[in-house]
């Protein structure tokens, strides 16, 4: 048995492996080919269905059905209520996100060192050790020109001409023909997301993975962790299947993203006074520029450029990302004749985006159905740091030849042109006022050497549980400021190292 | 109930200078699609923000009458100030009914050609069946 998927009601399954993981995205993933790789018999644990490239959607609309979790439907509640963008699949946020590859910046290693008792120079040898590894594995490269796309290389003259640090973005993905459906899967297999990658190396090695199957709770004996137990729910359906028992005769480790896994330790009784604190994210708002020349933006890679120059003075990552037709009606402005008129312009614009390392934090908890409910409000600080991005992503579009940019923002008119900038940078400073998402999304089982404050020590094992670890992006203590896919692969890995060293 | 959804969708997106609008679509099937398969909360959110747009003119336009009962100019007018509204929940409903319409419109076979663009191929919302099934 390698595969287990949907099972109808009445065909319960049970099982018993050496290790079982609860998730499949770059943390999990990474973790069960580590473990197998080493000869272990690994379960691999999936809320969402396997979809093979041939599966994918075309449209937003099917991405959203498709390949986000719950429809794009959680919400960070706070001074506005803003998106949660992350996958449910097997390959999790590694399918629907376009890959980039960031390494683990020096200043992230120092600050855990500060802050949380444990980094330095000695981790971030390690990281990077592993991030070389991974690097190779998952043949990363950067999109070649010719597959670039106007919206990037209009980036691309906008960084030259402000003279700022800028870039062709590093990806996981071989040979990139530029189709722009990063965010619907790669339907030309190029991008080495996890479901097409690790995971069938899990598989390969004597591994097994049960798509379709929401872990309900992680059952105890005493303190020590000894199974998972759920029912499958079909992925279209969402009707509920069979149960599944799943015992592990070593560890379970948790990695179902920074908001299932601090609300599934929850409501499996883990009780630590950091459980489900420490959520962080990086909140994202899009400028779009509109050229006189043709941009076609869905055409090209979805995501080529980017600029770190204000990562440490602004706490701010600029990047370019294209979208759909179909989902440019909510960020254009007006309805109506008016409109449409302005939809006629959608082959003219390009979008680009400004991500903010914000300092706030929140909370998740179990709500209702199992679903996480997630409180995060960002503050005056981050806010102003949002508009300034905002702002500054104004000013390139017009650097890049931009004729006006929509910012929608509101209180400020429509279309700003030129000489409208000024408005922009004195916008105003309320969430509300913004259409802004979260990504990218860190915290709830935090990391660190103090008992009280952190839920998972420096191992990554549950404080005051035996067998219990947590190896994905929840356990990282603090944002980044960059893509997080290759930091939490590479923690996955060194975690999973340790654990067998130990062994 | 199907038509009252139209109409809002065509509200936000009506056929304009050569462009296909929602009605030109095939919007029936696709809110057959989103009701069978989109998420509870999503689904809700939809029906609020149609109702909502439908039955608000006495806010608006201070005319206790449906939006489809409107004149064309007093359905404008309605338009203008509930998109334009300070309150965060009617510009997230309007956003929502924004959103979805264009979903609706832009993946459709007409307005695609209308671009250019290749039609989308059918979503089956198919994935990998397991080894016992």
């Amino acid at each position: 048995m390698t595969h287990v998927s949907f099972l109808e009601k009445g065909k319960d399954y049970q099982g018993e492996f050496d290790y079982i993981v609860i998730g499949s995205g770059p943390g999990g993933a990474t973790f069960a080919k580590v473990l197998a790789d080493a000869g272990n018999e690994v379960c691999v644990v999936e809320a969402g269905p396997w979809r093979d490239p041939e599966h994918y959607p075309s449209s937003f609309y099917g991405g959203m059905r498709d390949g986000l979790d719950n429809f794009g439907t959680t919400f960070a509640k706070g001074r506005a209520q803003w998106p949660v963008v992350q996958g449910c699949l097997v390959g999790g946020s590694s399918v629907i996100n376009s890959a980039i590859c960031v390494r683990t910046p020096g200043d992230v290693f120092e600050q855990w060192q500060r802050d949380y008792g444990f980094g330095g120079e000695s981790l971030a040898k390690t990281f990077w050790e592993k991030q070389d590894k991974l690097e190779e594995l998952l043949s990363v490269s950067e999109t070649r020109d010719e597959y670039l796309g106007v919206s990037n290389k209009l980036a691309l003259k906008a960084g030259d001409v402000n003279k700022i640090e800028h870039h062709v973005i590093r990806r996981f993905v071989k040979d990139c023909e530029g189709s722009g459906d990063c965010f619907q899967g790669c339907k030309k297999n190029k991008k080495q997301s996890l479901n097409v990658t690790f995971i069938p190396d899990v598989i390969e090695k004597g591994g097994t993975v049960i798509s379709c199957a929401p872990v309900n709770r992680i059952i105890f004996e005493k303190d020590r962790a000894v199974a998972v137990h759920g029912s499958f729910r079909h992925p279209l359906t969402k009707k509920k299947g069979a149960w599944f028992d799943i015992r592990a005769r070593k560890n379970i480790i948790v990695a179902a993203s920074a908001t299932h896994s601090p609300a599934l330790l929850q409501r499996s009784g883990v009780k630590h006074p950091a459980l489900g604190q420490g959520f962080m994210s990086h909140p994202g708002g899009a400028v779009m520029g509109v050229y006189e020349e043709k941009v076609d933006m869905h055409f090209g890679s979805t995501q080529g450029w980017a600029s770190m120059e204000y990562r440490e003075s602004m706490n701010l990552k600029l990047e370019t990302l294209s979208m759909p037709l179909e989902t440019i009606c909510g960020r254009v402005p007006g309805g109506g004749k008016e409109l449409m008129e302005h939809l006629k312009q959608f082959p003219y614009m390009a979008n680009w985006v400004q991500v903010v390392r914000a300092e706030a934090r929140g909370t998740v908890r179990n709500g209702l159905f199992n679903q996480p409910d997630v409180r995060y409000g960002l503050g005056d600080k981050d806010m102003l740091r949002f508009r300034e991005g905002t702002y500054i992503t104004s000013k390139l579009h017009f650097d890049a030849g931009a004729k006006f940019v929509v910012t929608n923002v509101k209180g400020l008119p429509a279309y700003i042109t030129r000489d409208q900038l000024d408005l922009v940078r004195n916008g105003p400073t309320r969430p509300t006022a913004y259409f802004g998402a979260c990504s990218h999304l860190f915290g709830g089982c935090t990391m660190g050497t103090n008992e009280n404050t952190s839920v998972v020590d420096t191992t990554g094992k549950v404080r005051g549980y035996q067998n219990l670890y947590v190896a994905d992006a929840s356990n990282l203590p603090s944002n980044l400021g960059v893509n997080p896919q290759h930091t939490i692969m590479a923690n996955a890995w060194q975690l999973a190292d340790q654990l067998l060293d130990r062994i | 109930m199907k038509s009252v959804t139209i109409f809002a969708m065509n509200e936000v997106m009506p056929p304009h200078d050569g462009m296909p609008g929602i009605i030109d679509t095939n919007a029936e099937a696709f809110l057959k699609e989103f009701k069978k398969n989109a998420h509870p909360i999503m689904r809700l959110g939809f029906w609020a923000s149609v109702w909502v747009y439908v039955l608000s003119p006495v806010f608006t336009v201070y005319i206790p009458l449906p939006a489809f009962l409107l004149s064309e100019k007093k359905r404008f007018q309605h338009m203008e100030i509930y998109s334009n509204s300070h309150s965060f929940v009617f510009s997230q409903l309007w956003l929502l009914q924004k959103m979805i319409t264009g979903m609706c419109w832009g993946m459709d076979d007409k307005v695609r050609a209308y671009y250019g663009y290749q039609p989308y191929s059918p979503e089956l919302g198919d994935f990998r069946k397991g080894d016992r099934q």
